[in-house]
């Protein structure tokens, strides 16, 4: 006698293992970068914390990122997570839950990015960064953001040469990458116009490596109200790639 | 051909049942919150905003607004309405409307919404005022038109006469209003009030004698700072002077007030009840000792040229020689309608001629408010 097969029956056999299948076997599932920096003075030593989503991940203090305070320079570190998009809460001390700041945040998929907190006496702000550019093994890039609230608008000079893009930069502002030559030994200074007299703010010096990107940062008061000359006007740098 | 097409429905549908199973695993149990309106697209910090949607409370989930990314506390929850105080320090922009369980949420945008800047008074100017005198209140974020100002002395109402539209409010010194702190609101936002106390003015104090009424008289709280260096070297300080006024003697007294030592930057406000002067510390001359008239003169009976001074009744030096050769005057003149007072020494007259802007009657004395500070040298 020969057995009829019972066609539909058993493509939903197959479908139905199809679907378990794909469960039981995750594919490579793509990833985003993500890194936090603390720029409110008023967090100096005091941390503050970082939730995703409600998830509380990271404690920050002023000039802290996740990979540490930073310094001169440093190293961005990123952390991974799933492409999607992200409740980013900056938190006032002590419970993560007292949020300072809440916003969303779309992060795409092998993109790197910042979140800057931004703070002018009590006016916090959460700034988005995208970190990505172009990679050119024969030159450095430089990037600025002001985060300064006293400051004026400022613009960036390697020794004596003008940062092209980097220049009438605001508080809160984030300029473009900017390509400059690798140097071993290169002085950067942040200007200002003080009623038409250009000034230098503040200065630093560091080799600029070729195939990597700076992110500066400049941070602090100018007119520093407070006794501890470390919430003072002050430059940082983060490699970002 | 019918196998076929029961075939493709069969994918179809299976294809349909996996991919909606992803979708709920994602948002389980959530619905996506819609902002429709808000009830005013100006606001200040601190006042209340009324926010209309849907799916805005659901069961057992958190609801939560952020107006420009900061968080702002809902005092009323409904399904479709909420109510929500402007957070202060807050720039302008977009609502958020965010429910949530654990990490899983759904947020939505509303429309932007402008948020004036905080008012704050820092300093006021001058330092006492009559009632119906014009004061100006320096600060910050006050909108230009006036009426969008409001601020109350003493709780009660102080009339905006101006505003520059940034830092800087006149208003004009209530009636009946006493020296109490003052306060303020702009637009519709929550009222703030000063730490400090706007010093009022009276025409009359309840005082017997001179000292009482500069007790009283917040135009005169730097009185202890000069009086302490009213006397001379090495003899009592502060009490020879405060005594005498003390008295109840009838004099005439000429005094400055506190905004001429303000304006001419020698005593801030800060430091007027503690500060010490030394206005022209002579070893035998000292105005603030050698400016009281031992007779009680009414403006009506001053005269011009000089008057003894009560330095010669033997009160603050009685065992000193001194004022029997070296004698010390108020010297009186008028220029206009105005008088002006002048120390008139053995040397002759000392610093330039101090013009009356005011005057008390004080029991049976009279005590005539200087505009211009002391004579400032500050040693012999």
């Amino acid at each position: 006698m020969k057995k009829k097969i019972h066609i539909p029956a058993l493509v939903l056999v197959l479908l139905a293992g199809a679907c378990s299948r794909e469960a039981e076997i995750p594919a490579a599932e793509p990833v985003t970068y993500a890194t936090f920096y603390n720029g409110s003075p008023d967090f100096y030593e005091i941390p503050n914390y970082v939730s995703l989503n409600n998830d509380s991940t990271l404690m920050l203090s002023y000039n802290g990122s996740a990979g540490g305070s930073v310094g001169a320079l440093n190293y961005a570190v990123y952390q991974m997570l799933r492409p999607g998009t992200y409740r980013v809460s900056f938190s006032d001390a002590g419970d993560y839950k007292d949020k300072l700041t809440d916003n969303l945040v779309n992060m795409q998929p092998g993109k790197h990015q910042t979140v800057f907190l931004a703070d002018s006496l009590g006016y916090f702000e959460a700034i988005a960064s995208e970190d990505d550019t172009p990679r050119d093994p024969a030159m450095a890039q430089v990037r600025l953001i002001h985060l300064s609230p006293d400051a004026r608008p400022v613009s960036m000079m390697i020794d004596l040469t003008a940062v092209p893009g980097l220049d009438s930069v605001k508080f809160k502002q984030i300029t473009p990458f900017a390509k400059v030559p690798p140097d071993p030994n290169p002085g950067f200074r942040i200007r200002y116009n003080d009623n038409g007299m250009e000034k230098t703010l503040v200065r630093k010096s560091f080799a600029l490596l070729p195939g990597r990107s700076y992110t500066f940062i400049l941070r602090g008061y100018v007119r520093n109200g407070s006794t501890n000359p470390n919430k003072g006007i002050n430059l940082s740098a983060l490699i970002t790639q | 051909m019918k196998q076929i097409f029961s075939l493709s429905t069969l994918i179809l549908l299976a294809t349909v049942s996996c991919k909606r199973d992803k979708n709920e695993t994602a948002l389980p149990g959530i619905k996506q919150p819609v902002i429709s309106s808000v009830n005013k697209d100006f606001v200040q910090a601190g006042d209340t905003i009324t926010v209309y949607g849907a799916s805005l409370q659901q069961e057992a989930l958190q609801t939560e607004l952020a107006l420009a990314g900061r968080p702002s506390k809902i005092v009323q929850l409904g399904k479709d309405s909420l109510q929500a105080i402007v957070p202060v320090n807050t720039y302008s922009g977009k609502l958020m409307i965010t429910v949530s369980r654990d990490n899983l949420f759904a947020s939505a945008y509303g429309p932007a919404v402008t948020v004036a800047a905080t008012p704050v008074v820092t300093d006021f100017s001058p330092k006492y005022a009559y009632e119906g005198d014009t004061i100006a209140l320096i600060g910050l974020n006050f909108p230009a038109e006036p009426a969008q100002n409001a601020v109350w002395m003493d709780e009660k109402t102080a009339k905006v006469v101006y505003s520059n539209g940034k830092d800087s409010l006149k208003v004009i010194v209530p009636a009946g209003a006493n020296t109490n702190t003052f306060s303020w609101r702009t637009y519709n936002g929550p009222v703030y009030e000063s730490t400090a106390s706007f010093p009022v003015r009276k025409q009359q104090y309840a005082a017997a004698t001179i000292m009482d009424w500069l007790r009283q008289d917040p135009a005169f709280s730097y009185m202890h700072a000069a009086f302490t260096h009213s006397s001379v070297k090495n003899y009592m300080r502060y009490d020879s002077l405060a005594a005498y006024l003390e008295t109840g003697r009838a004099v005439s007294y000429f005094f400055p007030s506190n905004d001429p030592w303000i304006a001419q930057g020698i005593l801030t406000p800060e430091r007027m009840a503690t500060a010490v002067v030394a206005p022209n510390n002579y070893t035998f001359v000292n105005f603030p000792l050698a400016s009281i008239l031992p007779v009680s003169l009414s403006p009506e009976q001053l005269t011009a040229g000089k008057h003894e001074t009560a330095l010669d009744e033997n009160i603050v030096f009685p065992y000193d020689s001194w004022r029997t050769y070296r004698k010390n005057y108020v010297q009186l003149e008028k220029i206009g309608n105005d008088w002006y007072v002048q120390a008139l020494t053995y040397w002759g007259t000392l610093g330039t001629p101090l013009k009356i802007q005011r005057v008390h009657k004080v029991g049976n004395s009279y005590l005539y408010e200087l505009k211009a500070p002391l004579p400032y040298d500050l040693d012999y």
